[in-house]
C-alpha cells in the first residue's frame, strides 16, 4: 500500500514535471503588458540585431526551424507555438528565463526585449499591434528622470530620482535604482540596486578599483528597476569615478616571439656578428684564391 | 688590337640602322597612343550612353547598417585594399587585451562550439581551430569536458619559432596566422604544448567554392582556407572588430564561456550575456590556466569543474581515442 | 711506425706511378654510365613522388595534425649528421697534426658536400609550401632556429666546398697532363678550375694558409650546423625534446654517423679504385679507433638522455620513455640502442674487427642504425603531445609512413650518392700532391713560422 502510494506520488509529480516543461506558465497579472512604444521599421531592425546576438544561437533563424535540439526545445520563434504568446507572455519570458533559457533581466533593457518582440511579431501575419498610449505609460503618470553626479570627496556616486508631475517638480522616494558600468559586450553591475531617501537620493559606492580610461572615466547607467511603476528610466553619464588606466600594448617589448625590430638586442648582435666574420673570412679567403691565379699568370709570363 | 678596330665599323652602321628603327618604333608608339586615347574617349562615351539607359534604382545596405537606394548608373566597383586587411590584422585593436575563461562545471560536451567555429572557418568536422578533450588529472578524480582553443599565449613558444613572421602576435594579445605568408615547415606546431594548430594537409573543404567566387583573405578570419598552410583559432579577430563576441562563446548553449578585456576587467557570458568582474570570477572560483609550469602565459583561463550542472564523463572516454568522422 | 714507413715508401715512389694510380679510376666509362643512369632513373620515381605530393599535398604522407613532422626530419637530422665528418676529420684532426688523414680528408670533404648540399632540399621536401621557399629571405626573422640553420648550413657547405677545392688545385694541375683516357673536355676543365697553378711555392704558402684559416672556422661552423639542428627540437616544451644535452648528443651522434659513412666510402674506394696502397689498412685500424671512441662518447651522452628523466619519470617523460623502452616503439629502438651503438662498441674494442672487411660491416650496421636513430628521437615524441589526442580519425593517432613519402625519403640519398659519383669519378678521390709530398717545404716554413 506504502509502495503504490509512493509510486503515486511519484507519477503525480512526473507528469507535474513534465507538464511544467512543457508548458511554460505566465503570471496572469503579467499576460497583458504591452509595449511602450509603436513597432515600427527601426524597432524591428534593432530587434533584429539583438535577436542575433542574444537568441539566435539556441533558437537559429527564424521560419528556418534551426534551433538547438535541447531539452526543453527552443522552438522556432516563426512557428504557430510560438507567436501563439500574447506580447506580455514573450515579454515575461525573455525577462524571466527558466531553465535552459536565460533570464536576459540583466541583459537586456525592456526596451531592447520589445523591438525583440517587434522583430518576432514581423513574421505573424494575423499580429494586432497593441501598444500603451503615452499617459498610461507609467502608474507614476508623469516624466521621471535620474542624475548622476560624482561626489569626488566622499568617493560616492549620487543618484537622485525627481518626477515632473502636473507641472510640479518632486523628489521620488522609495525608487530602487540599479547603477551599471559599460563594459565591451555589456554591463557590469556596479553594486547592489538600491532605494532612494526621502530626498529621491541614493549613494554607490565608486567603483574605484574599475579599470576606467586614462583619467579614470567610466560609463555608467543609472535605472530605475520598477518600470512598471516609472517607466522606463535611466541616465547615461561619463564620470570619472574608476581606477585611471593606460592600456600598454603587448607587443612593445623585445622578445624572442616578437617581429625582427623587437629582436633580443643580444640576438641581433651576436648573429649579425658571427654570420659577418665568417662570410669575411671566406671572401678573405675567395680572394686568396685570385692571388693564387695571379701568381701562376706571372710565372707564366715569366716563362714566355 | 685588330679585332677591336674592325668591330667598330659594323658598330657604327649598327647605331645608324638602330636609330632609324627606333624612329619607326615612336612613330608607332605615337599612333597607337594615339588609337588608345581615341578609343578610350568612344568607349566613355558609349558606356555613358549605355549606364544612361537603364537608371533604375538598387537598394544597398550602407557600412552604418542603412538600406539606402541608389542609381543603377553611379555604382561603382569596390574592391577591399588586401593590404589594408593585413595591416589591420597584423595590429590588431588598440588598448585591448582579450581573454576568455571557461567554466568547465557547466561543459556536457555539446560540441556547438566546435562546430560554429568550424563552419565559420571552413573546416572540416575533424579540422579544429577549438576541439572538446575529456580529461582526467588523476586515476581517483572525476573526468571532465574541457573546450580548447588556442591559448593565445603572452610568451607564444610557436610565434618566437616561425621563420617568416607568418604567425605573430597583435597588440590585442591575439596570435594570429597569416596563411599568404606560411611556407608549411610546422615548427609552430612542433612548439605548441596545446596541440593547438591545425595543418591543411590537403585543400581546404571549400576550395572548389573559393575557385568559382573570388573571396579576398581576411587575416582576422583566416578565409580562404590554403593548402600546405597552417591555420589555427582566431579568438575569431574578426568578430571582436564588430564589438560582438566569437563565434564558440556565442554558439554554446551552457554558458560555458566567458569572454571579455582584460584591460576593462569584465568578462561577459556567451549564452547568458551576463558581465562580470574578471579578478572576482577567477578568484572565487580559482581560476587556472593550462601548464602553467610551461611559462607561455596563456589568455585562456579555466574554471574548475566543481559544483558541475551535468554528470562526469565516462572514465574509459579519457586518454587518446579515435571517433569515424567523414 | 707502419704508418711512418709508408709515409717514406709514397716519397720515394715517383709522381708519375701516384698520378697515374690515382688517376686511374678518373674518367667516364661504361661502369660511370650504368651508375649514374641506375641513380638518374631512381631519382625520377622519387620526383614523381614528390610531384604527387606537390599536387595532392602532404596528405599522401603519414604526416598528421599530432606527428605533423616524421621522417623528411628524421632523414634532414641525419644529412646534417653525416655531413659533419668532414670537420671532424680535416677539421679536428688536421689540425691536431694528424697526417694519416692525409688520404682520407678529400674523401670526408666529399661526403661533407654532398650530404650538406642535399640537407636544405629535404627540407624542402617536408614544406608545405615549397614555392615560398624565398618568404625565409625576405621575411626571414633571426629569432627563429630555422634562420639559424639555414645560415649555418649555407656557410658550411661554402667552407666544405672550398675545403675540398683548394687542396685540389695542386692535383688539377698535375692532372690535366696527364689525363689519358679522359674525354678532351675533362683536361679543359681541369685546366680551367686549376686557378693557373704552377707549384711556385708562393702559391703553395697561400694554400697552406688558407686551408689552415679555414680548417679553424670549420669547427665552429660546423658545431654551430648541428647544434642548431638539434635546438629545432630542444627549444620546443615536448617531453623527449625538452633537454639541455640536445647539443653535444647531437653532435657526437653526427661524428658516429659520419666516421661510420666515412669507413663506407674508404672501402669503396680502396676496392673499387684499386687505391689499397693509399687507403691501408691501418687507415681502417685508426678509423675504427675513431669510431669507437666517438659511439662511446655518443652512448655516455645517450644514458644521460635517457637515465636522468627516466630516474624522475616526469607524466610526460614516463610515457614517452615506456613507449621506447616497452612499448610501441620498443622493437625499434632497441634494436637500434644495442645493435646499432652497443655492440659495434663491443666489437670494436677487438683488433681483428677493425680490418677492412669487417669494420666495413660494422659501419654499414651503425651508419644505418644512425638512420633509425634519428627517427626514434623525431617521431616518438610527437605522437605524445601532452593533451589527449580526442575526436580525429584513428590514422591521425599513430604515424605510419606512406610508401610515396618512403620513396621522397630516398629521393635525397641519391642525389647525394650522384653528388659523391660525380666528384668521387671526375676528380682525384687522395691528393697526389700530398702523397708525393710535394710542397713539404712550405709547410715546413709554415710550421717554422709560427
Amino acid at each position: 500500500m506504502r509502495k503504490l502510494i509512493i509510486f503515486l506520488l511519484l507519477t503525480t509529480g512526473f507528469c507535474i514535471h513534465v507538464s511544467a516543461q512543457s508548458e511554460w506558465i505566465v503570471p496572469q497579472e503579467r499576460k497583458g503588458r504591452l509595449s511602450s512604444f509603436e513597432f515600427s521599421d527601426e524597432s524591428r531592425a534593432k530587434g533584429l540585431d539583438h535577436y542575433n546576438k542574444n537568441c539566435a544561437s539556441c533558437h537559429g533563424q527564424p521560419g528556418a526551424a534551426n534551433y538547438q535540439n535541447l531539452v526543453p526545445p527552443p522552438g522556432d520563434p516563426a512557428s504557430a507555438d510560438f507567436l501563439m504568446n500574447l506580447d506580455g507572455e514573450m515579454f515575461y519570458k525573455v525577462m524571466e528565463g527558466r531553465d535552459p533559457m536565460p533570464s536576459f533581466k540583466s541583459v537586456l533593457t525592456q526596451d531592447e526585449i520589445w523591438e525583440i518582440i517587434s522583430y518576432i511579431r514581423s513574421y505573424d501575419p494575423n499580429y494586432v499591434h497593441a501598444f500603451l498610449p503615452t499617459a498610461e505609460k507609467s502608474a507614476y503618470g508623469g516624466i521621471v528622470s535620474i542624475t548622476l553626479t560624482h561626489l569626488k570627496e566622499a568617493g560616492k556616486i549620487e543618484a537622485k530620482v525627481t518626477g515632473v508631475k502636473n507641472g510640479i517638480i518632486e523628489n521620488i522616494a522609495g525608487a530602487e535604482v540599479v547603477l551599471r558600468v559599460k563594459r565591451t559586450f555589456g554591463s557590469l553591475l556596479a553594486g547592489e540596486p538600491m532605494e532612494t531617501n526621502q530626498n529621491g537620493i541614493v549613494v554607490f559606492n565608486e567603483p574605484s578599483d574599475l579599470p576606467g580610461n586614462k583619467d579614470g572615466l567610466l560609463e555608467l547607467t543609472a535605472q530605475l528597476t520598477n518600470q512598471d511603476a516609472y517607466g522606463i528610466t535611466r541616465a547615461d553619464t561619463a564620470l570619472a569615478v574608476g581606477k585611471p588606466f593606460e592600456a600598454v600594448s603587448l607587443t612593445v617589448e623585445r622578445a624572442m616571439w616578437n617581429t625582427v625590430r623587437k629582436a633580443p638586442i643580444w640576438l641581433l648582435i651576436t648573429f649579425s656578428l658571427a654570420v659577418f666574420l665568417a662570410w669575411a673570412t671566406i671572401f678573405y679567403i675567395l680572394h686568396q684564391l685570385k692571388k693564387i691565379t695571379d701568381i701562376g699568370k706571372n710565372v707564366v709570363e715569366e716563362w714566355d | 688590337m685588330s679585332d677591336e678596330s674592325s668591330n667598330k665599323v659594323p658598330n657604327n652602321q649598327n647605331t645608324n640602322s638602330r636609330k632609324s628603327r627606333r624612329d619607326f618604333l615612336k612613330s608607332i608608339g605615337y599612333t597607337g597612343a594615339a588609337i588608345a586615347a581615341g578609343g578610350a574617349a568612344i568607349y566613355t562615351g558609349y558606356r555613358y550612353e549605355h549606364a544612361k539607359g537603364k537608371s533604375g534604382m538598387v537598394t544597398v545596405l550602407t557600412n552604418d547598417n542603412r538600406l539606402v537606394q541608389v542609381p543603377i548608373d553611379q555604382i561603382h566597383e569596390f574592391k577591399p585594399d588586401p593590404h589594408a586587411l593585413q595591416k589591420r590584422g597584423r595590429q590588431g585593436l588598440e588598448g585591448r587585451r582579450w581573454v576568455m575563461v571557461i567554466d568547465l562545471a557547466k561543459c556536457r560536451n555539446a560540441r556547438k562550439c566546435v562546430e560554429a567555429c568550424q563552419s565559420a572557418h571552413h573546416l572540416r568536422p575533424h579540422e579544429y581551430h577549438i576541439n572538446t578533450l575529456i580529461m582526467q588529472d588523476a586515476p581517483n578524480t572525476a573526468p571532465y569536458y574541457m573546450p580548447k582553443p588556442c591559448q593565445h599565449c603572452d610568451n607564444p613558444p610557436c610565434v618566437s619559432v616561425c621563420p617568416v613572421d607568418a604567425t605573430f602576435k597583435r597588440q590585442d594579445g591575439i596570435v594570429l596566422i597569416d596563411n599568404e605568408r606560411c611556407i608549411g615547415c610546422r615548427f609552430c606546431m612542433a612548439a605548441c604544448p596545446y596541440s593547438a594548430r591545425m595543418f591543411h594537409w590537403q585543400e581546404p573543404v571549400l576550395a572548389q567554392e573559393y575557385e568559382t567566387s573570388f573571396t579576398e583573405y581576411d587575416v582576422e578570419l583566416n578565409t580562404p582556407q590554403r593548402k600546405g598552410t597552417i591555420s589555427k583559432c582566431l579568438f575569431s579577430a574578426d568578430r571582436l572588430r564588430e564589438n560582438e563576441m566569437p563565434y564558440c562563446v556565442t554558439a554554446c548553449p551552457n554558458s560555458v564561456f566567458y569572454f571579455g578585456d582584460e584591460n576593462e576587467d569584465a568578462v561577459t557570458n556567451g549564452t547568458t550575456k551576463e558581465t562580470v568582474r574578471l579578478s572576482q570570477l577567477l578568484k572565487q572560483n580559482a581560476g587556472y590556466r593550462l601548464m602553467p609550469e610551461l611559462g607561455t602565459q596563456p589568455r585562456v583561463y579555466y574554471l574548475p569543474p566543481k559544483n558541475r550542472l551535468f554528470d562526469a564523463p565516462d572514465k574509459e572516454l579519457t586518454g587518446n581515442h579515435s571517433t569515424q568522422t567523414t | 711506425m707502419a704508418q711512418k714507413n709508408n709515409h717514406t715508401t709514397l716519397q720515394e715512389t715517383n709522381l708519375d706511378n701516384i698520378a697515374g694510380d690515382i688517376l686511374r679510376p678518373v674518367g667516364l666509362n661504361i661502369k660511370f654510365h650504368a651508375w649514374m643512369g641506375f641513380l638518374t632513373l631512381t631519382l625520377l620515381a622519387c620526383l614523381y613522388a614528390y610531384w604527387i605530393q606537390f599536387n595532392e599535398g602532404l596528405i599522401v604522407t603519414g604526416l598528421r595534425d599530432y606527428v605533423s613532422w616524421g621522417m623528411y626530419l628524421a632523414s634532414f637530422v641525419f644529412f646534417v649528421a653525416a655531413s659533419l665528418i668532414g670537420m671532424l676529420i680535416s677539421g679536428v684532426l688536421g689540425l691536431l697534426g694528424q697526417d694519416w688523414i692525409k688520404p682520407i680528408a678529400r674523401i670526408a670533404e666529399i661526403i661533407a658536400v654532398a650530404f650538406a648540399a642535399v640537407a636544405g632540399l629535404v627540407i624542402v621536401s617536408d614544406m608545405g609550401r615549397p614555392e615560398r621557399l624565398p618568404y625565409v629571405f625576405m621575411y626571414g626573422r633571426i629569432q627563429s632556429p630555422i634562420l639559424w640553420d639555414v645560415t649555418v648550413v649555407t656557410t658550411y657547405l661554402v667552407i666544405s666546398l672550398l675545403l675540398w677545392f683548394i687542396p685540389l688545385l695542386p692535383d688539377l694541375a698535375i692532372a690535366k697532363t696527364r689525363m689519358h683516357h679522359a674525354p678532351k673536355w675533362l683536361s679543359t676543365v681541369y685546366n680551367f678550375l686549376s686557378l693557373k697553378w704552377t707549384h711556385h711555392p708562393d702559391q703553395y704558402k697561400i694554400l697552406f694558409r688558407t686551408t689552415r684559416i679555414l680548417l679553424i672556422l670549420v669547427i665552429p661552423t660546423a658545431f654551430a650546423i648541428h647544434t642548431v639542428t638539434s635546438w629545432l627540437f630542444a627549444v620546443n616544451p615536448r617531453a623527449g625534446w625538452d633537454s639541455t644535452i640536445f647539443g653535444p648528443y647531437f653532435l657526437t651522434g653526427a661524428f658516429v654517423a659520419g666516421a661510420a659513412g666515412l669507413i663506407l666510402a674508404m672501402y669503396f674506394f680502396s676496392k673499387n679504385y684499386k687505391l689499397s696502397s693509399y687507403i691501408t689498412a691501418d687507415h681502417f685500424n685508426k678509423m675504427g679507433k675513431l669510431l669507437l671512441l666517438t659511439a662511446i662518447v655518443y652512448l655516455y651522452f645517450n644514458i644521460n638522455e635517457f637515465l636522468v628523466p627516466g630516474y624522475k619519470l616526469k607524466t610526460a617523460d614516463a610515457i614517452h620513455l615506456k613507449e621506447l623502452f616497452t612499448g610501441h616503439y620498443a622493437w625499434l629502438f632497441w634494436t637500434v640502442q644495442l645493435g646499432g651503438l652497443v655492440i659495434p662498441i663491443l666489437l670494436l674494442l677487438f683488433k681483428p674487427m677493425r680490418k677492412p672487411l669487417p669494420l666495413t660491416i660494422i659501419a654499414l650496421v651503425v651508419f644505418i642504425g644512425s638512420w633509425f636513430k634519428r627517427y626514434l628521437i623525431v617521431i616518438p615524441t610527437m605522437e605524445h603531445p601532452y593533451l589527449p589526442k580526442q575526436f580525429v580519425p584513428a590514422e591521425w593517432i599513430v604515424y605510419e609512413p606512406t610508401l610515396i613519402e618512403t620513396a621522397i625519403t630516398i629521393g635525397p640519398l641519391i642525389m647525394v650518392l650522384m653528388i659523391i659519383t660525380i666528384l668521387s669519378k671526375l676528380f682525384p678521390v687522395v691528393p697526389i700532391w700530398e702523397m708525393a709530398g710535394m710542397g713539404e717545404d712550405e709547410t715546413n716554413d709554415h710550421k717554422k713560422a709560427e
